[in-house]
């Protein structure tokens, strides 16, 4: 329940405070598998194309971490489109949208302020050619777009979901290899992009389940971060909970006294409200949680 | 006046045989760093992972890099509309190698902003080029020796990335370009890398390839009727 909120002009920010969890004789420790999403913002990412012969489809799309080496569910990251991605479509570029109109771009050629996403093959021993990306359906206020440049400006538009998708919207990826394209989403708002990958070997097709991709527009509608409390899976277990917009980083606190708090790890809203399971015993004195965003 | 054109003709078609010869897939000029120092590489990802010094490997550009300038924002390095060129674009074409520059190796907080690979010398038949495209295919001039060799000519790369470039010539021919890489360091400073010499063998289209063929043989006409001259 939420007792608070503050606002100041100079950072929007609001503080949910949970009075409901008065437990007295209750210790409470927050457990360390806190899971929020991922943000991306600057860094060098790409969709990868991975094989995962236990699961149901034989392919997957998970973003690769090239910072952090690491592989990423893209149901738990958030890539982050901030305003400096804002450009105005110039004439000559109806295929991307029309001009004079904004439209926030991910570059193909790496800007340090902004998100550098790639398409990634690397590691996979399939045939030559035999990879293609499809973009399935947009959810969300923007349009998608991707193209590319080559070396002297000629264009080549391979996503647009301005007309529409369909099968011709499909990107052949080089197996073993990556590249870089524009990436370009027309409004501003939280936009789901879905997206499917196809291997063909010996005439028979594997696909990869239908991958949701959400891009986190600036500027962001704002929607109040929410801070819930519910039985866990065991007696001895709560769960917290938090929703808000996602991409939009949070922080919880916990006081005993409700003057000292305890800030925790910043967590990034996702597509799900973040869980945080709580851990209680008999013999501690109540404790109070608040979540502050920036 | 037909003795010169036997020298290109015979610079397109010697080899060099101690070197690897890169004419596709993916292949970065790398940068690492060990003991406080910059090491400046080559690092081919496919078909093998493998890596080479700066003078080991020769990038191949195939006649699959030549095309003309589109004139415009274009035309104050790769001259006026129609001029020919032969580019290595920032763009996979599978008849190339896609050329990165990779600072993988180095770790991002490590590094106080970026890391720059300066050009500091080109020898080779023409004007050698590095730029990016704009999201709406504007270029963003990097390295140019239209102008000579300024301390403008550089590229900067975020540590703990790659990033791709368009890479253009202007005439075919084998070229030498020469690099120095430089970063602060956190712990270690400001550091500047040894000169590292890259190579870059540009071939000719099937039509210049004709010129030149035709030139090599006018030559060697020119010999045989030199020696046919000669008192026996």
């Amino acid at each position: 329940m939420r007792v608070k909120t503050h606002y100041s002009r100079r950072r929007t920010g609001v503080l949910c405070l949970v009075s409901g969890l008065l437990m007295t004789a209750a210790r409470l420790a927050l457990g360390d598998d806190a899971r929020g999403s991922y943000l991306l913002t600057n860094e060098h990412v790409d969709l990868k194309v991975i094989l995962a012969p236990e699961g149901t489809n034989l392919l997957q799309l998970v973003f690769r971490d090239h910072l952090q080496s690491v592989d990423r569910p893209t149901r738990e990251t958030v890539v982050r489109v901030p305003e400096t991605a804002r450009l105005t479509i110039p004439e000559g570029f109806e295929a991307v949208g029309p001009a004079g109109s904004d439209l926030w771009v991910l570059p193909a050629g790496q800007d340090p302020r902004l998100l550098y996403l790639g398409f990634s093959t690397e590691g996979l021993n399939l045939p030559p050619q035999s990879l293609e990306l499809f973009a399935r359906r947009v959810d969300g206020p923007a349009q998608f777009a991707l193209w590319q440049f080559d070396g002297t400006g000629g264009l080549s538009v391979t996503f647009q979901s301005r007309d529409g998708l369909d099968e011709t919207d499909r990107l052949r990826l080089p197996t073993g290899a990556h590249q870089h394209h524009n990436v370009g989403l027309s409004k501003p708002g939280l936009t789901t992009v879905w997206l499917q990958v196809r291997a063909t070997v010996g005439g028979t097709n594997a696909w990869s389940p239908e991958t949701p991709v959400l891009f986190a527009v600036d500027p962001l509608p704002k929607e109040p971060v929410r801070l819930g409390i519910g039985p866990g899976p065991s007696e001895e277990r709560w769960r917290l909970s938090i929703s808000g917009t996602p991409g939009q980083a949070v922080t919880l606190e916990e006081s005993i006294d409700l003057i000292h708090w305890t800030q925790r790890p910043a967590l990034t809203n996702g597509f799900q409200p973040i869980q945080i399971p709580v851990a209680s015993t008999q013999d501690s004195p109540a404790r109070f949680f608040r979540v502050h965003s920036p | 006046m037909k003795l010169p054109l036997i020298v290109p003709a015979l610079t397109l078609v010697i080899p060099a045989f101690s070197q690897t010869f890169i004419q596709s897939g993916h292949v970065d000029i790398g940068i690492g760093y060990e003991d406080k120092a910059f090491d400046l590489h080559v690092h081919q990802e496919e078909p093998l992972e493998q890596e080479f010094a700066p003078g080991e490997a020769v990038f191949a550009i195939g006649s699959a890099a030549a095309g003309v300038s589109p004139g415009g924002a274009f035309t104050s390095f790769l001259g006026a509309s129609g001029t020919p060129v032969w580019v290595l674009p920032s763009t996979e074409n599978s008849q190339l190698p896609f050329l990165g520059f990779g600072t993988e190796e180095l770790t991002a907080s490590d590094w106080s902003g970026n890391i720059t690979l300066s050009l500091k010398a080109v020898s080779g038949p023409g004007t050698f080029s590095i730029w990016g495209t704009s999201g709406f295919g504007a270029p963003e001039l990097k390295i140019s020796t239209v102008d000579g060799i300024t301390a403008g000519d550089r590229l900067p790369l975020v540590p703990g990335s790659h990033g791709h470039f368009n890479v253009g010539f202007s005439a075919p021919g084998d070229y030498s370009v020469t690099l120095e890489a430089s970063g602060t360091h956190l712990i270690d400073g400001f550091r500047t890398s040894d000169p590292a010499t890259y190579r870059f063998q540009v071939i000719p289209e099937p039509s210049t390839w004709a010129l030149a063929l035709s030139g090599f043989a006018a030559g060697a006409l020119w010999l045989r009727q030199r020696g046919q001259q000669r008192p026996q």
